[in-house]
């Protein structure tokens, strides 16, 4: 072996080598999604626009709705811009998957199945189902509910817990929501059971009938979807959801769009 | 020249080592083994009735068993039960004998040392017992009472500390006797756990027992997973908080122990 190639011998070791640390790197500093955020200055949310009141497009077609309001409330904690990313129930955990969201604000419920793909936040908000009626009716309770009329959709997780819960209630069964809808505005029935987004619809679409929420039937708890594994960015978003809730704001912002109070939310 | 040879010999297995790197922590993912091996191995004694026993078949039973049926379920995964003892259950957690421990496994600081606890899903605690028509509704109405107690056992250090001035404590050498002299009135009440208080009551309903008050501490329990794991922890608190709100620990717990479960703190 010459001086000559023994040179070129240590230089491509040399490179080797530096290659091999490069490959050797901690991933968790590289992956770190709070340090790419900040960095970038923008933090993309990937909301569902399609379930009003938590989030939608307003006459002009921006983004709306109490998503949209904790999701720029966010931004401005982080300090960065925000870029609303339109999601479907169906793609938005893979649009975490593929980086085309930082979070996920969908009122994405928590669920141990989901759990296997995402880290959830604590919760800051509650979905479900509640029974609607006219703002006169005194209903406060599954108990008050003795004696009088309520439809339901047969079959659903609402209708369990009427069955379960409302000793007394004369519980009218319909095939789906649109017959126990119907049944609801043509004065058949005084209550209705049914899912929060439909029962939400229903005030804004038949403003003289004076309905209102009386109360939260089955509570399903929405909190922000992240990657798994970022433990940094779900410290923040904890620390960032429990200073608003503590002050209230959160409590504001759910009672603004969604009509009534926050429940004392969970901590996960 | 040979010199040379041993140095470049030397480097290679440098670079070597650093490229396959030292085990890390962050190397280890039991959420992702455990999905990929479709089947979770949960550690568990099962020498702790009602909790976690064998039934009449050898087969694993009690409110744990069912809570870990409930995990391997909403994994998606089987369910492997790995018998330990009281003794080996950190042992066997820490060696990957097992993924996670279970088994009314109470959460203490000192243990927290070796593995990381989940949020509690359920807990034990001391109450004192007496006829219905007995009128104790706090420590100061044991004042002037006898209370039968089981020498040795953790209840007897808890009421020691817990009674007032003029309560008395009247210990026998099993819980059989203390059972027996609350039955034939030589003592007013009787000092035991939860989960054994309440099975008595259950036994023998035309005594008309109840449970006239509780006795701090609480233990907590919850599910230990190895050190570091945090992938999985953050499964596990998900679990517990999904089936802790919509109620399923409360209702498990008080079929199987008898006993109302009160709100679980969160960890």
């Amino acid at each position: 072996m010459n001086a000559h190639r023994l040179s070129r011998t240590l230089r491509r070791l040399a490179a080797a080598f530096a290659l091999a640390l490069a490959f050797a790197s901690p991933p968790a500093a590289a992956q770190n999604a709070l340090d790419t955020i900040v960095k970038r200055g923008k933090i993309l949310v990937g909301i569902d626009l399609a379930v009003p009141p938590f989030g939608m497009q307003d006459e002009k077609f921006q983004p709306t709705g109490s998503e949209v309001e904790t999701a720029q409330l966010l931004a401005k904690d982080l300090g960065v811009e925000l870029e609303i990313v339109t999601v479907t129930a169906a793609n938005r955990i893979p649009y975490l998957a593929t980086n085309r969201v930082d979070l996920i604000m969908a009122t994405f419920a928590i669920s141990p199945e989901r759990a296997k793909s995402v880290w959830f936040s604590t919760p800051y908000g509650a979905t479900g189902s509640v029974l609607m009626g006219p703002k006169a009716g005194a209903v406060k309770s599954y108990a008050d509910l003795a004696g009088k009329k309520v439809s339901v959709a047969r079959g659903s997780f609402t209708e369990q817990s009427l069955a379960r819960e409302a000793a007394g209630a004369t519980i009218v069964r319909f095939d789906d929501d649109a017959a126990a809808t119907a049944a609801m505005v043509a004065g058949q029935v005084e209550y209705y059971g049914t899912a929060m987004p439909i029962a939400l619809d229903l005030i804004k679409r038949f403003p003289d009938k004076q309905y209102e929420i009386k109360f939260q039937m089955l509570t399903a708890w929405y909190s922000i979807g992240m990657k798994r594994g970022e433990s940094d960015l779900l410290q923040w978003v904890n620390t960032f959801l429990f200073f608003r809730l503590q002050n209230g704001d959160l409590a504001r912002i759910y009672q603004k769009w969604i009509g009534i109070p926050l429940p004392p939310t969970p901590t996960l | 020249m040979r010199k040379m040879t041993r140095l470049l010999a030397l480097l290679a297995g440098v670079i070597g080592l650093t490229i396959a790197g030292p085990p890390t922590a962050s190397a280890q993912n039991t959420l992702d083994e455990i999905i990929k091996r479709g089947k979770i191995l949960v550690g568990m004694d099962l020498a702790a009735p009602p909790f976690a026993y064998q039934d009449e078949k050898q087969q694993p039973a009690g409110s744990e068993v069912e809570v870990a049926k409930m995990l391997a379920k909403d994994l998606g995964v089987e369910l492997e039960i790995v018998q330990t003892s009281a003794a080996n259950r950190i042992p066997y957690l820490v060696t990957g004998r097992v993924d996670v421990m279970m088994g009314a496994f109470s959460i203490f600081p000192d243990r927290a040392k070796a593995i990381w606890f989940s949020s509690p899903y359920g807990s034990v605690t001391s109450v004192v017992l007496a006829p219905q028509t007995t009128n104790i509704k706090n420590y100061q109405d044991l004042v002037g009472k006898k209370i039968s107690v089981s020498r040795g056992t953790y209840t007897e250090q808890v009421l020691m500390a817990a009674l007032p001035q003029g309560a008395q404590i009247v210990r026998f050498d099993d819980d059989s006797q203390a059972t027996a002299a609350m039955a034939s009135g030589q003592v007013d009440a009787y000092g035991v756990g939860n989960v054994p208080g309440s099975a008595l009551v259950k036994r023998f309903p035309e005594r008309k027992y109840e449970i006239k008050i509780s006795i701090p501490p609480r233990n907590w329990y919850s599910i230990g997973v190895r050190r570091n794991d945090s992938d999985l922890l953050q499964w596990i608190n998900t679990f517990v908080f999904f089936h802790r709100e919509n109620g399923d620990f409360a209702r498990l717990y008080e079929q199987i122990i008898g006993d109302k479960l009160p709100p679980p703190p969160v960890l």
